[in-house]
């Protein structure tokens, strides 16, 4: 005969055995989606690094990210170089040292490849994503990848993937491959608040 | 002796050899449809550099186009195809429209150029220190939102020349892009910027080259359903010339024929109207030819103008042929009265010769040529002419309709009084705004094109070009050398925030001294290769891995020189070419753009930039602001037209004192014509409309025209006040011909789609009838029962 004991403690090894399945089975791209949709405009600091074949270091950098919902995003760079970065829709204004300069978006594929990542990955917005990207997700809930390979051949000129990686709807990192090999990674460092 | 025969050959001889010769004058001259009619002549040395950049200037050659309707793809392609058309076809020097091979062209030269165009380029940079310094910044830079770019061409650049180059002269703001190339900022619209070969002088050249890209646009097999708009100052020309010739022709057609209608109903005669059109057709020729022979060139303006005059040219010659039928002696008793009518017109049109403006100066002397060659035709050559008696019945008939007009002005004339001096408040209420300041409302080109330019514009999104600092040299070099010179002088201003940028032509093409100081400021390959191994210490690059950057400045060091040649046809020459300006007078203006801070007024800025340019020995560098001056040079030169009709109009007071002598009987004629014009010009003010000085003229020819009736009122009124006999019916109802035929001349002007011309029409038109009844009002004598 089986003690009730025993039959408790098999119990609770195969619900152990069967948690992370379990976690899987309700964890998809769409829930991923709501997850980030629902958080709200917010800023972090930031640091990335940068390693380029032409140099023997990475180079680093510092800063914060401003997003507010839904199109409005801005990277202030503190270290080594001030610069401020701004995307309002089309919008691209970058000032620095040399003054303010204004772009299209469209007309610089390669920033574009990155910032629709970023706001598509901000706003949780799987239609926009999609039409720029294929994704595959990987991991779970608290402890995602999500995988974007540019679907544009001009934008892959530039970007051979981007992963953005988190927990729940918290970003935790955006690593960018660049066609020529050369790798950046962004890592959130003081979440937003 | 002469016979009277042989008197009336003579007379008829000496007329048509006078027309044959006017029209002998007239055929040598050019029309011209240009602003520079409102261009003043004799300005100083800021305005000339203002008329130069307007006249000679890229802005004359500059045509903006917007392609318009399908898809974004579809205008891309559109606009590509149009510009190899354009390109290929030689009547345009420059086609740009934000192609990537445009920006991929550009990019290629500053790289290729970077040390003869780099500002940073000197011995110090080059040395050790200098090096390290450098390439240290450059790395920090390659962790900005640039890395991804900069870190293509570090190993050729590792010192940033061509990101500092590309921040000093790539505009901080450009068009929006669609499709591949610029478009307006929500994309509907792409747009294309074209320069034509031609001069903006040579409008017969430039109305080709628009043609041209018209016939290559409708030729593009890609794109059915998509429209080509164009805009600029070609454009401009060219349809303004057009509009202008067409609305003339259609308007004086119309005009004659209605005018021909009137007189046919009036005589029943095609003697008369035949007779009664001889002093209209040598008025227009010899007015012309006086314009030809004076200038040389005929405004467009002038030409419209011309149709009005018809209207009141025909007025002597129905003076002549009805009071002539009506059995008085013409000569004695009716001429000294147009004479004097005559004589009041040509001082009211004598002020506008001392106008600073050619195109008030050349109304003016049409005017008075016109008035007087149709009173002269009109007194000698009339009556040998053999006439056909004016129907009694007509004269009767019309007479006694002016007649009953007469008496119910007359019971009017209080009422009228207090109308006016209401219309005198109404004006002298807003006598601070009733002028348009500027050009706003001078320009000949139709209201529509006008509203096209302004969206084209507005598209493009490009800033127009405020502050500039003007300076100039004999040669093209000695210009540039100038504006390094100015630069240089301004440089504490832009370390001081004053001054935010400096956009000059010696970014683009630096003077030959110093593109030959930076390239003895390179060193050679061994040299760099030494200081580049001590200079990467500490930094995180290998000095084997910048070898390209030696390659390069070798190159740029045995490299040829570049000139203004290398860069035509891109979109850096387009740009060299509206700052590097051809002289009239010959050598050649700079335009340094200044881009200041945008609070307050930078009045005080302008001084302490002049004083500044003055301190460094460039005395003949000016500050000019091109949104404030012209206005300021517009309301100084519209106050001078101002005075100078002012004393046209002192100077008709003093000619009717002299004739008439007597207070009641100046006043008489003078009250109906003030009347007449505060009246039009309240009416003005109540519409919003501003007047221009098309208006202005407008006014005196109101008081050329009122005149005559007024004085034949005040005439009138003098005599024993007859009975409504055939004499009083006779000239009563030539008044009502000659006012007739001036509304229909006048007021047909005021439905042309030519601002100037629909200006003269809505201020004659009314002002003409306004006269004649303020005249019947205040004038004649009570008149007689009948």
């Amino acid at each position: 005969m089986i003690s009730g004991i025993s039959l408790l403690r098999r119990a609770a090894a195969l619900a152990v055995a069967l948690a992370p399945m379990l976690a899987h089975a309700g964890w998809d791209l769409p829930a991923l989606m709501t997850e980030l949709a629902r958080q709200p405009s917010g800023q972090a600091a930031f640091i990335e690094m940068r390693a380029l074949s032409i140099l023997d270091e990475p180079v680093v950098s510092r800063g914060e990210l401003v997003f507010r919902a839904p199109g409005h995003l801005e990277k202030l760079t503190r270290e080594p170089r001030p610069e401020r970065l701004v995307v309002d829709g089309d919008q691209l204004l970058v000032e620095d040292a040399r003054g303010q300069r204004q772009f299209a978006l469209s007309q610089h594929p390669e920033i574009r490849v990155f910032v629709e990542a970023l706001l598509g990955v901000l706003t949780g917005d799987s239609q926009r994503l999609g039409t720029h990207y294929e994704l595959t997700l990987a991991g779970t809930r608290t402890d995602w990848r999500l995988r974007l390979v540019p679907r544009d051949a001009g934008a892959r000129r530039w970007v051979r993937e981007v992963t953005v990686t988190g927990s729940g709807g918290a970003i935790a990192g955006i690593e960018t491959l660049q066609a020529d090999g050369d790798r950046s990674t962004l890592s959130i460092v003081a979440p937003a608040r | 002796m002469q016979t009277p025969r042989g008197r009336s050959v003579l007379v008829i001889g000496t007329w048509l050899l006078l027309l044959a010769v006017c029209a002998a004058i007239v055929a040598t001259s050019r029309l011209s449809t240009d602003l520079s009619a409102f261009m003043p002549r004799n300005p100083g040395e800021q305005e000339r550099l203002l008329i130069d950049q307007i006249r000679h200037g890229a802005l004359s050659r500059m045509v903006l186009a917007g392609i318009e309707g399908g898809t974004a793809e579809q205008r891309g392609e559109a606009s590509r195809a149009l510009a190899r058309a354009l390109r290929e076809g030689g009547l345009f020097t420059t086609v740009v429209n934000g192609d990537e091979t445009d920006t991929a062209r550009d990019q290629a030269w500053l790289m290729q150029h970077r040390y003869l165009l780099g500002s940073q380029v000197s011995a110090a940079r080059f040395s050790t220190a200098g090096l390290h310094d450098a390439i240290a910044d450059s790395i920090d830079a390659l962790a900005g939102s640039a890395g991804m770019l900069l870190k293509l061409v570090f190993p050729r650049d590792p010192t940033g020349e061509l990101p500092a180059l590309l921040a000093r002269i790539i505009p901080p703001r450009s068009p929006a892009s669609a499709g591949g190339v610029w478009s307006s900022p929500t994309g509907e619209l792409a747009l294309l910027v074209a320069m034509t070969t031609a001069p903006g002088t040579d409008t017969d050249a430039q109305e080709r080259a628009l043609d041209q890209a018209r016939a290559a646009f409708d030729a593009l097999p890609c794109c059915a359903g998509l429209r080509l708009l164009m805009s600029g100052a070609p454009v401009f020309a060219v349809d303004a010339r057009q509009t202008i010739r067409r609305d003339v022709q259609r308007l004086s057609s119309a005009g004659g024929l209605a005018l021909v209608l009137v007189m046919l109903a009036f005589y029943r005669s095609a003697r008369n109207i035949v007779i009664g059109l001889l002093p209209v057709a040598t008025a227009v020729i010899v007015a012309m030819a006086a314009i030809a022979a004076g200038f040389g060139i005929v405004h467009a303006v002038t030409i419209g103008f011309g149709t009005a005059l018809m209207g009141e040219a025909l007025d002597y010659s129905s003076y002549y042929l009805v009071q002539a039928t009506s059995g008085d002696d013409w000569r004695r008793q009716w001429w000294p009265t147009i004479r004097l009518g005559v004589a009041t017109s040509v001082c009211g049109y004598a002020a506008l010769l001392f106008s600073s403006f050619p195109g008030l100066m050349q109304l003016g002397l049409y005017s008075m040529a016109g008035l007087v060659a149709a009173a002269g035709t009109t007194r000698f050559v009339l009556p040998l002419l053999p006439r056909a008696p004016v129907p009694a019945s007509t004269l009767d008939r019309v007479g006694r309709l002016m007649l009953g007009m007469c008496r119910g002005m007359r019971r009017l004339r209080w009422p009228l009084v207090l109308l006016a001096l209401i219309a005198a408040a109404v004006v002298w209420q807003h006598r601070d705004t009733l002028w348009a300041r500027g050009l706003e409302g001078l320009d000949p080109a139709p209201a529509s094109l006008q509203a096209l330019d302004a969206r084209l514009r507005a598209s493009a999104a490009v800033d127009e070009p405020r502050h500039v600092v003007a300076v100039s040299g004999p040669t093209i070099d000695a210009a540039l050398e100038a504006a390094e010179h100015a630069e240089a002088a301004l440089a504490p201003a832009l370390a001081r925030g004053e001054v935010l940028r400096i956009t000059s032509p010696a970014h683009l093409l630096p003077s030959a001294a110093t593109r030959a100081a930076r390239r003895a400021a390179l060193p050679d390959a061994e040299t760099l290769r030494g200081r580049l191994a001590t200079a990467v210490a500490g930094l995180p690059v290998q000095a084997a891995r910048l070898e390209p950057f030696v390659q390069d400045v070798q190159q740029a060091r045995d490299g040829p020189d570049i000139g203004i040649d290398d860069l035509r046809g891109s979109s850096l020459g387009l740009m060299l070419e509206t700052l590097l300006v051809p002289r009239g007078a010959g050598g050649w203006s700079a335009f340094l753009e200044l881009e200041l801070p945008a609070t307050g007024t930078t009045a005080p800025l302008h001084a302490t930039i002049d004083a500044t340019l003055a301190a460094a020995g460039l005395p003949a560098a000016r500050m000019l602001d091109l949104q404030r001056q012209p206005l300021e040079m517009f309301g100084r030169y519209l106050d001078e037209a101002l005075t100078w009709t002012g004393t046209g109009a002192v100077l008709v007071l003093v000619l009717l004192w002299a004739v008439l002598r007597r207070p009641a009987r100046v006043l008489r004629v003078v009250l109906p014509l003030a009347g007449a014009v505060a009246l039009v010009v309240a009416g003005h003010v109540l519409t919003r409309t501003p007047l221009t000085l098309l208006h202005l003229v407008g006014l005196l020819l109101i008081v050329a025209v009122g005149s005559n009736y007024a004085l034949f009122f005040a005439r009138d009124a003098e005599a024993d006040a007859p009975a409504a006999n055939a004499a009083t019916l006779a000239s009563l109802s030539s008044l009502a011909l000659a006012n007739g035929s001036t509304l229909i001349g006048f007021g047909i002007l005021a439905f042309s789609g030519v601002p100037v011309l629909r200006a003269i029409g809505t201020t004659v038109g009314p002002g003409a009838l306004l006269a004649l009844l303020l005249a019947m009002s205040w004038s004649a004598r009570p008149p007689p029962r009948g």
